[in-house]
């Protein structure tokens, strides 16, 4: 193979599968996500910190409970902060933790350094934007008609500890739910 | 599994995979039921609507659920590298309607890894081209896949799919003159030999004696010479003859230009290496001497290719062509190989880098014993740049001891040429042209 191969262009191996995204980009999609959530949420607090590593956890580790915990912290927290109502932060936390969960289903399958073929993503986008739309509308719908109930103090710890709990609690059922069919 | 089919050889796997929970969606599951939970206690419903995109998602997967009984086939085609641009590869995977989308990691033998996710309907047909920069046996491709499905609530366990083996051919040099060994044999052949036969160059008029043909009568000269009745005249001719060729393949190591992995692979070689050249040179000498009606034979030190014995023709080449581009090292250490025996009269062609004596000692005994032998330098042109001080003082102290080496050769008898010639100096053609010489009649 002295002087054949010299001066050919070398071909690619990769397959021609059209306009792709980096995996990477999910992961950060899921950074801002929560980042976002959080500090529609709890403003700039200490919590905030928290929030910001949970959901840095999240995006790192997509297979580990960050986001749902996550979640659970900041359903507490706006809860706790007494703003009632079809607001701004529950439309947030809505979409952002929907988002958390859906991005963060395909970045737990997803080899770290993949390139994502566009057309891949279209279908959780469709059914995010499918079930984001009917829940905003159900939002709505509810919360205009009942009045919010006071805040508690305290209760974004039991967010944290009943959270933790839950998990492993649903440990035993999500399986069960979800196994193949046979 | 693999199997042939008209129009290509196929590599196929056909597996059932592991289906298995996606855990952000288990989670997802139970923060939801936490929410749903908090939302029946504390009588506020922002917890139930903040859970409800979360069930949503475990519904969908719940309606979507794989099942087990599919089997995911996956079918891989390589293609011939005819314009030496690449091997082609066809991958085709056929997936049930459970798959929401594939992912899948490929080897290549360029030394590549891609990793990429792509839908079921373009997992059916995955086209590329692989670039191959050695011959001989290669593993072009290799993959691993898993499938998402449950609308992202499942998802498989990485599963192998076929890999994908060719045998790469070396690429064949022309070579206009090639150097004869001391005697040729035979009484047919595509050279002059001095022995009297039939097919060579004219050599003398005789009367007529037992045994000569009678269509070798030459009537003007018996007119004219004749003086008895019966007195016959005949045109006589030397015969031509073969010329053996034995081509010895040291195919005991193989070694790059990077002198930084001589002394083990870190990974794929991608630039060219020994052995490359050796089977390029076997291949380009094969080719020029069986164009020219000689016989060739061959010979491995390693022992991984099969022997060859001395034989013409196209199929011969075929034949031959295909035993070169076996010959690879076993990857152990060869301790001891016996010289192999090659005929009488034969011109003895050695291709080794000569970083040992083994090669070196046996062309010695050729030449001692006889025959013409050259020495075909299969070291590629090395760079230092990334060898470490160590490495490139162990690497002076080797070339010294080769240099030694190939000197001793040549005091013997031994015809040195170097394959990969470096910038400026005679490619080799030109070196077996300077090697051409009137052969000796016999």
């Amino acid at each position: 193979m002295s002087d054949t191969n010299r001066g050919r262009a070398t071909p690619t191996s990769f397959p021609d599968i059209g306009p792709t995204v980096p995996a990477l980009a999910l992961s950060a999609l899921t950074f801002i996500a929560g980042a976002g959530a959080g500090f529609l949420v709890l403003g700039v607090s200490g919590w905030l910190v928290v929030a910001l590593l949970l959901a840095l956890g999240a995006a790192a580790v997509p297979r580990g409970p960050f986001a749902a915990i996550l979640i659970v912290l900041l359903a507490v927290a706006l809860v706790a902060g007494g703003r009632p109502g079809y607001a701004p932060p529950l439309i947030g936390l809505l979409a952002a933790g929907h988002l958390l969960v859906a991005v963060g289903s395909l970045s737990a399958w997803l080899p770290r350094r993949a390139s994502v073929q566009l057309a891949v993503l279209r279908r959780p986008l469709l059914r995010y934007l499918v079930v984001q739309v009917a829940a905003q509308i159900v939002a709505f719908a509810v919360l205009a008609l009942i009045r919010p109930a006071g805040a508690e103090a305290g209760s974004v710890w039991l967010g944290l500890v009943g959270a933790i709990a839950a998990l492993a609690l649903a440990a035993v059922a999500a399986p069960l739910l979800l196994r193949p069919a046979r | 599994m693999s199997d042939a089919r008209p129009g290509g050889h196929a590599d196929r796997t056909s597996l059932r995979p592991r289906w298995s929970l996606n855990p952000a969606v288990g989670y997802a599951a139970a923060a939801a039921a936490l929410l749903a939970g908090l939302a029946l206690v504390t009588s506020r419903p922002e917890f139930a609507l903040i859970a409800l995109p979360l069930f949503a998602i475990v519904a969908f997967g719940v309606e979507r659920r794989p099942r087990r009984s599919e089997v995911v086939t996956t079918t891989t085609r390589l293609a011939p590298d005819t314009d030496a641009t690449g091997v082609g590869y066809d991958t085709r995977f056929d997936l049930s309607a459970d798959v929401d989308a594939l992912a899948v990691v490929l080897a290549t033998a360029d030394g590549t890894t891609h990793r990429f996710a792509v839908t079921p309907e373009t997992a059916r047909r995955l086209i590329g081209k692989v670039a191959v920069t050695h011959s001989g046996p290669q593993e072009i491709l290799r993959l691993h896949y898993s499938a998402l499905g449950a609308a992202g609530a499942a998802f498989t366990s990485p599963d192998a799919g076929p890999a994908s083996s060719r045998l790469v051919p070396p690429p064949r040099l022309p070579i206009d003159s090639l150097p004869l060994p001391q005697r040729v044999v035979g009484i047919t052949g595509a050279h002059d030999s001095a022995t009297p036969g039939d097919g060579g160059e004219f050599r003398d008029v005789a009367l007529f004696a037992p045994g000569d043909r009678l269509r070798r009568i030459d009537w003007k000269v018996t007119a004219r010479r004749a003086q008895l009745p019966g007195d016959l005249y005949v045109r006589r001719t030397f015969s031509t003859a073969d010329a053996i060729v034995m081509l010895v393949i040291d195919d005991r190591d193989e070694v790059s230009a990077d002198i930084s992995r001589w002394s083990g692979s870190k990974g794929p070689l991608t630039s060219t290496t020994s052995l490359d050249l050796a089977r390029e040179a076997a291949a380009s000498l094969a080719s020029a001497y069986l164009a020219a009606g000689d016989r060739v034979g061959m010979r491995d030190l390693a022992g991984t290719a099969r022997s060859v014995e001395p034989g013409g023709g196209t199929r011969h080449l075929q034949r031959l062509q295909t035993t070169i581009a076996t010959a690879a090292p076993t990857g152990r250490p060869v301790k001891t190989t016996r010289t192999p025996i090659v005929p009488a009269s034969a011109l003895v062609v050695v291709i080794s880098s000569f970083l040992d004596d083994l090669a070196a000692t046996m062309a010695v005994t050729w030449a001692s014993t006889g025959h013409r032998v050259l020495a075909i330098d299969t070291l590629p042109q090395v760079d230092v740049a990334a060898a470490s001080r160590e490495e490139r003082t162990a690497f002076q102290l080797l070339m010294l001891e080769r240099t030694s080496r190939l000197d001793g050769m040549t005091a013997s008898g031994v015809e040195p040429v170097r394959w990969d010639a470096a910038p400026g100096s005679a490619v080799p053609a030109v070196r077996l042209r300077a090697l051409t010489r009137p052969r000796r009649i016999r």
